[in-house]
Order: structure tokens, then sequence, then C-alpha cells
């Protein structure tokens, strides 16, 4: 709206990638945020994504809660934040913190979990359809639109 | 004349649901021992009768345990704690009412989830005691398939059944198959 330049919105962190993997490891949603100069790029976050998996695996027997931690792993610039759900539906998402702007590292954990949060919900929404088929592909055009309202409203990007 | 709330209002209408499920798969099941089929036929059909119902049940436990585990901020960390869960909070969400006793044997591959007051069947009355024994046998398969929706979203594989020893006490027999498991009790064996 008009408005909405002259609000200062707080940016933490700048998205690039939102993945959903299955409890058998095979994706099933996959959104992509930032802007990547050719289709190279995209590959790569996909393949910084699933080479993610492996500490995925091993942090989330030991966590004490869904939220795994803001950085599980690392690669140049890019980070990867992990989050796990009762049934063992992983969510990661790749993200670039900018090394200029000196962040409170508390505020993006605290931003990071409550955005899974927010996207746990939705997503049992979408589990609760009777017509859906666990740990199939996310076709739903309601869960798509919902989550980048989420993405727009919360503090990240 | 006391108004019914919401919830009783969908309890008993699940309630007759579940019921004319039943009644129609026990219909279907006579007709197949009418036509004079081999007894291992027989045996074959009724598995695959009443294993649909169970896994009507297993869909909706894995779902209802996801919808359920959302809220929780605590990870559930070994065995006792999912079936303290389980006797708690799904059967509460379940049938209003928590379950009576939870034991387990030592190595923790079987638990017993005791119900002295089984809801469903609770007005269930046939001519003698063993014909109500045997029809309330039907009525438990449903929840046992809900049981194992919900273990198996802790990945934990497990076979449910329903011994009933005095009616209308029920007790449902979890083994636990630890080969087949990948949680933490499991991953230690």
């Amino acid at each position: 709206s008009f408005w909405q330049k002259f609000i200062k919105k707080k940016m933490y962190i700048n998205v690039q990638y939102f993945c959903i993997v299955g409890a058998d490891d095979t994706p099933i949603f996959e959104s992509e945020f930032g802007n990547s100069a050719n289709i190279n790029d995209k590959y790569w976050k996909q393949c910084v994504i699933h080479s993610s998996l492996d500490s995925v695996e091993q942090l989330q027997w030991k966590s004490q809660s869904f939220y795994l931690g803001k950085s599980i792993d690392e690669i140049d610039n890019f980070l990867v934040s992990g989050y796990v759900t009762s049934g063992h539906t992983k969510f990661l998402l790749l993200y670039r913190v900018d090394n200029s702007k000196k962040l409170d590292s508390k505020k993006i954990d605290d931003a990071l979990r409550s955005f899974f949060n927010e996207v746990h919900k939705l997503y049992v929404k979408v589990l609760m359809n009777p017509f859906y088929e666990p740990n199939s592909l996310i076709e739903n055009t309601f869960f798509e639109e919902r989550l980048n309202l989420i993405v727009k409203n919360s503090k990240i990007n | 004349m006391s108004q019914l709330s919401s919830t009783q209002v969908s309890e008993h209408s699940f309630y007759l649901l579940h019921e004319s499920i039943i009644d129609s798969y026990s219909k279907e099941f006579e007709n197949y021992k009418k036509a004079d089929l081999p007894k291992s036929e027989i045996k074959r059909l009724r598995k695959e009768l009443f294993g649909k119902i169970k896994k009507i049940g297993k869909r909706i436990g894995t779902k209802l345990a996801e919808n359920l585990l959302k809220e929780n901020t605590k990870r559930i960390k070994d065995r006792e704690e999912m079936f303290k869960f389980l006797a708690k909070t799904v059967w509460r969400a379940l049938y209003s009412r928590s379950a009576n006793f939870l034991e387990k044997n030592d190595h923790s591959t079987k638990f017993f989830l005791h119900d002295h007051v089984f809801t469903p069947y609770r007005g269930l009355s046939a001519s003698n005691s063993t014909d109500t024994q045997n029809i309330a046998h039907f009525y438990t398969i449903f929840t046992c398939g809900v049981i194992e929706g919900y273990l198996m979203t802790q990945s934990v594989t497990a076979i449910v059944h329903a011994e009933i020893s005095e009616f209308p006490k029920t007790k449902f027999v979890c083994s636990i198959d630890n080969s087949r498991s990948m949680d933490r009790e499991a991953m230690e064996n």
C-alpha cells in the first residue's frame, strides 16, 4: 500500500529457498524466494538443501524441540535452518545473512522459530485434508498463497 | 430434556457411523460365509474386509497425532511418554476420557492399554455373554488402527489387537517390532 514505503520493515535475513521434505526423504514442496541469476543457481540451492539432510538426520534425534537451529549447515554465505515435525517431516530454509549488518543472533533464532511454527500450523491444515495423501506432493494453491503471506509478514526477508 | 453440546453430537454421530460401517462389513462377510468357500479363503476375506477398517483407523491415527502434537513444546523422548500421551490426549480427543491403566513389559516391546469402560460399545448387549464378546471385538478394530497410526508417526512399527476378558473392560495389546522401528529404543537394541 501507499504507507508501506514509509513503514520501516525490519529485515533480518534474506530468504532464498524453502523446501519441505517428507518422512521418507522425498521432497514434497519447494519454493524459491530470492532471485537466481541463471538456472544453475537454482540447482545449486537445491543441492545445498539436500546435502544438509545429513545433519538434519543426526540432529533430529538429539534435539529437545522441533526447531533444530539457525545454522545446521553453512556453505559460502548461505545458511540452512531446519525444523522437524513429530511425524518426521522436515522443513528446510536456505537463507543468506548480510555480513555488513550486525544482527543479534538471538533475534534471528526467534524470527526463524516463529516462522517455522506458522508453517507447521499451515502444514497440519494440509494434512487434515482427507484427500491429501501423507508424504505426497503438496499442490495446494491455498498453501502456496498462505506461505508467501507468512514469508512477507514475518520478520524475515 | 437437556440439550446436547456440539461435541456430544459429533461423538454420537461418529459412533453411529462406526456402527453402520461395521454392520455393512459384517453383512458382507456373512454373505461370503454362506457361499461355501474353503476355510482359508474365508479367513483371507475376513482379514481383508476388517483390514479396511483398520486402514481407515491408521490414516486417522496419523493425522490426529500430527494435529495434537503440533502444540507440544517438548518433544516426546521415549516410549513411555509416547504411550502416556496416547492414553491421555489421544483418548481424550476420541472418547472424551482418558484410558484407565497403562502397563508395559520389561523390554519395552509390549504395551498394554486398559480401558475399563470402552465407550463405543458401552451400550452393546447380545443374547449371551460370549456373543457379546464376539461382536464387541469388531468394534475395537478401528481403535487398534488409530493406535497403529499414531505410533507410525513416532517411527514405531507395532501391531495392535484388543483382548476383551470381561466386557466392557478392554485391553489393547501393542506389540512393537524393533527391527522395523526407528525410534531411540529401537536403535539402542
